[in-house]
């Protein structure tokens, strides 16, 4: 690595501390050590994180922090818009680590910040908002129980800025599901682990940033010409066209043809109502103008995977704006057979105004309808029958789940303290990893998926290394992946390059979707080199990916992570589907849990690193 | 079975837009690899999923013959 000089290139140079017990703020340079080793967004976030928990603190105690963190990238370099959200999870009890795309991170940067670190509990619900280095508390008493729709609209009238942009959380949050998420622009979402609970927890409705500070950059030429470069090649290319046009939802019909979709709880391997809710399908109905758009007014980017619609239907009503996503359309789709995508855009509609993680809501309810069906929950548990592919069911269980009313109080615990509360087997098909309900992408055909989920620091997350990609022949040739990982060695190679490369670009500010397949790593080092002065490469970015993997492992063990909590669900391992290209295959994660513990120098029982690797990594904290 | 065949292809953006069709029937006379295929020589086939029958995931090395269906996709598959 090299010794920088550190001039904070790529930085506003300051983090905003909010300590909500007293209402105060205290501004705090940003640490030029930190920054070296752990570049910003979720690798600092958690450096942060580090020194302020411990396996004592509740999640849901003014002591757990919330750390909003932008990176170098963010709204500097070409498809960069991404925000990190750390704290402990009250889902799980580990990190809890989410990003969102859309305005807010670059926004935030222009605020004159970094980042935010929220601590305390208010006396009654509060909002900060920050305007050109500007910090103060709002009392949103009014805001509190509204949707995000109707308090986003409240807030840019009250405080006179439409250009104001919001993270902020819905009435799930308020009322501390720990399957809420905290919305951005109104329709992007920090969704997973439960990040909405701690908002909830501390009586903030939302955080609102405007600004018009510019950051500034070690060679600004270089990155317009680095920038211009990765504009044009990523929708040239078959993923970055592909998502140009279709967004993620297309998706859907790959995944279903090729055994990636998810269906009936990961019952079944085909099923024909894929073909109704993919985007192909919803955007020929609901396209809104060109259908494209870019994730929010400030992103520099060419591909605009979001798909804009208008939906006007007799039983939902009115829709207009972001469409689902795959993760979506599979969660609250296929995973519950609801093959009415004016049921799903609903749904999404429903969750996003409420607050709810989507994935964890599909599961969670997917999970409810497997235990009706065998007849472990009844009718007299839940209120009303439930049935396979019924809009009507599950858009009351989501209601139910963001009020914590009757049996969706259960369910808002997520699909693990759910199914331990009802037992009886209801364990064995509660799909989760660490608590976490797991993503849209089958680890029974795509292996690196299983062991990506199963040692993930966060719990299953698609999004902690994307092995699908690899091994479904997006190679990554600058790291020696030139070809489909097929034996234990190369999947085991793939599952350490993707959690380095994702933990770097999550604390870069990058969105993985105009990388993986759209540009290599040595143009991300130039461009990270042109932001900030630094003098990398793609081997040394890599490194630093490696240590921030480390560092969440380390502070997962501090939280009291095992060896033991690193498995799969038995669903994967044990059971297979009958029909389709994945039948009859299950995950050997028995054979590639131990190489990627060798791999990665992991104590077998405390799923710790040896003193070795912390050592050669600058770790010794 | 007749001893003239057809094989249908289906493409999708930017694909479709690069090769000027959508859907495309292909007469076959024998089996014949997915990389053989005439239309689709100027296509890098690795970098999508070629799906036959809408059952299985094939590669370019594989051959298909008259009367299958097969899509060219393009790999988008994410969050």
């Amino acid at each position: 690595m090299t010794k920088l000089e550190v001039n904070l290139y790529g930085y506003a140079g300051k983090i905003l501390e909010a300590n909500l017990e007293d209402e105060s703020f205290k501004s705090t340079p940003l640490n030029k050590r930190w920054v070296e080793l752990y570049v910003g967004g979720g690798g600092y976030a958690t450096r942060i994180l580090y020194d302020l928990i411990d396996n004592t603190t509740d999640p849901l105690s003014p002591e757990n922090p919330l750390i909003v963190m932008t990176g170098p990238f963010t709204g500097l370099a070409a498809i960069s818009p991404k925000t990190l959200i750390v704290a402990r999870s009250p889902l799980t009890g580990f990190l809890a680590k989410s990003a969102s795309s859309g305005s807010f991170g670059t926004v935030l940067k222009r605020s004159g910040y970094d980042g935010i670190v929220v601590k305390g509990r208010a006396k009654k619900p509060v909002l900060i908002s920050i305007v050109d280095n500007e910090p103060q508390i709002y009392n949103a008493r009014s805001l509190w129980g509204k949707g995000v729709f109707e308090a986003s609209k409240l807030i840019k009238e009250e405080l006179k800025d439409p250009k104001i942009r919001i993270a902020m959380i819905g009435p799930a949050g308020e009322n501390l599901v720990k399957i809420s998420s905290i919305i951005t622009d109104e329709r992007r979402a920090f969704g997973r682990t439960g990040v909405g609970a701690i908002m909830g927890s501390k009586n903030l409705k939302g955080i609102a940033v405007s600004g018009s500070l510019k950051t500034p950059v070690s060679d600004e030429k270089k990155l317009i010409e680095l920038n211009k470069k990765h504009l044009s090649v990523a929708p040239t290319t078959s993923r970055g066209g592909g998502l140009k046009a279709y967004g993620t939802g297309g998706g859907i019909i790959s995944g279903a043809q090729g055994g990636n979709l998810p269906i009936k709880n990961w019952t079944l391997g085909v099923w024909e109502g894929a073909e109704k809710i993919t985007t192909q399908t919803f955007m020929e109905k609901y396209k809104l103008g060109s259908g494209m758009k870019v994730c929010g007014e400030s992103v520099i980017c060419s591909i605009q995977c979001e798909r804009a619609i208008e939906m006007d239907d007799p039983r939902y009503g009115r829709s207009k704006g972001k469409g689902p996503e795959y993760e979506t359309l599979a969660a609250l789709g296929s995973m519950n057979l609801v093959d009415a995508i004016e049921g799903i855009i609903y749904a999404n509609d429903l969750c996003d105004d409420l607050g709810l993680d989507t994935i964890s809501t599909g599961v969670v309810i997917s999970w409810a309808m497997e235990a009706y069906e065998k007849g472990v929950l009844k009718a007299s548990d839940i209120g009303f029958p439930l049935k396979w592919g019924d809009v009507e069911s599950l858009t009351k269980l989501i209601r139910m789940i963001a009020y914590r009313k009757g049996f969706g109080a259960t369910l808002s615990e997520g699909v693990k303290a759910s199914s331990t509360k009802i037992g009886e087997g209801s364990e064995g098909f509660a799909v989760h990893v660490k608590g976490l309900e797991v993503p849209m992408h089958n680890p029974r055909l795509y292996n690196t998926m299983g062991v990506l989920y199963a040692v993930s620091n966060i719990g299953a997350s698609h999004l902690q290394g994307m092995g699908v990609l690899v091994e479904r022949g997006l190679l990554l040739p600058e790291y020696g992946i030139d070809a489909v990982p097929k034996d234990t060695a190369s999947k085991t190679k793939t599952v350490l390059i993707q959690q380095s490369l994702c933990a770097f670009v999550d604390s870069a500010g990058l969105c993985k979707f105009g990388v993986f397949g759209v540009i290599d790593f040595n143009h991300i080092a130039e461009t990270f080199n042109a932001i900030t002065g630094r003098s990398e490469d793609k081997d040394s970015i890599l490194k630093i990916g490696d240590r921030i993997w480390y560092l969440e492992r380390m502070l997962d063990g501090k939280l009291g992570l095992k060896a033991e909590d690193d498995r799969l669900p038995d669903r994967f391992v044990k059971e297979a589907v009958k029909e389709g290209p994945a039948a009859g295959l299950v995950c050997p994660i028995d054979d590639l849990l131990p190489e990627f513990y060798k791999a990665r120098e992991l104590d077998p029982v405390s799923g710790q690193p040896t003193a070795r690797k912390l050592k050669e990594l600058e770790l010794d904290i | 079975m007749s001893r003239w065949g057809s094989m249908k292809i289906k493409v999708f953006n930017p694909l479709s837009e690069k090769l000027g069709f959508k859907e495309k029937e292909v007469h076959l006379v024998a089996p014949i690899k997915v990389k053989d295929i005439e239309v689709l020589s100027e296509v890098r086939l690795e970098d999508y999923l070629i799906s036959k029958n809408k059952r299985e995931i094939i590669t370019s090395e594989a051959e298909v013959s008259e009367q299958d269906e097969i899509w060219i996709l393009p790999i988008v598959d994410g969050g």
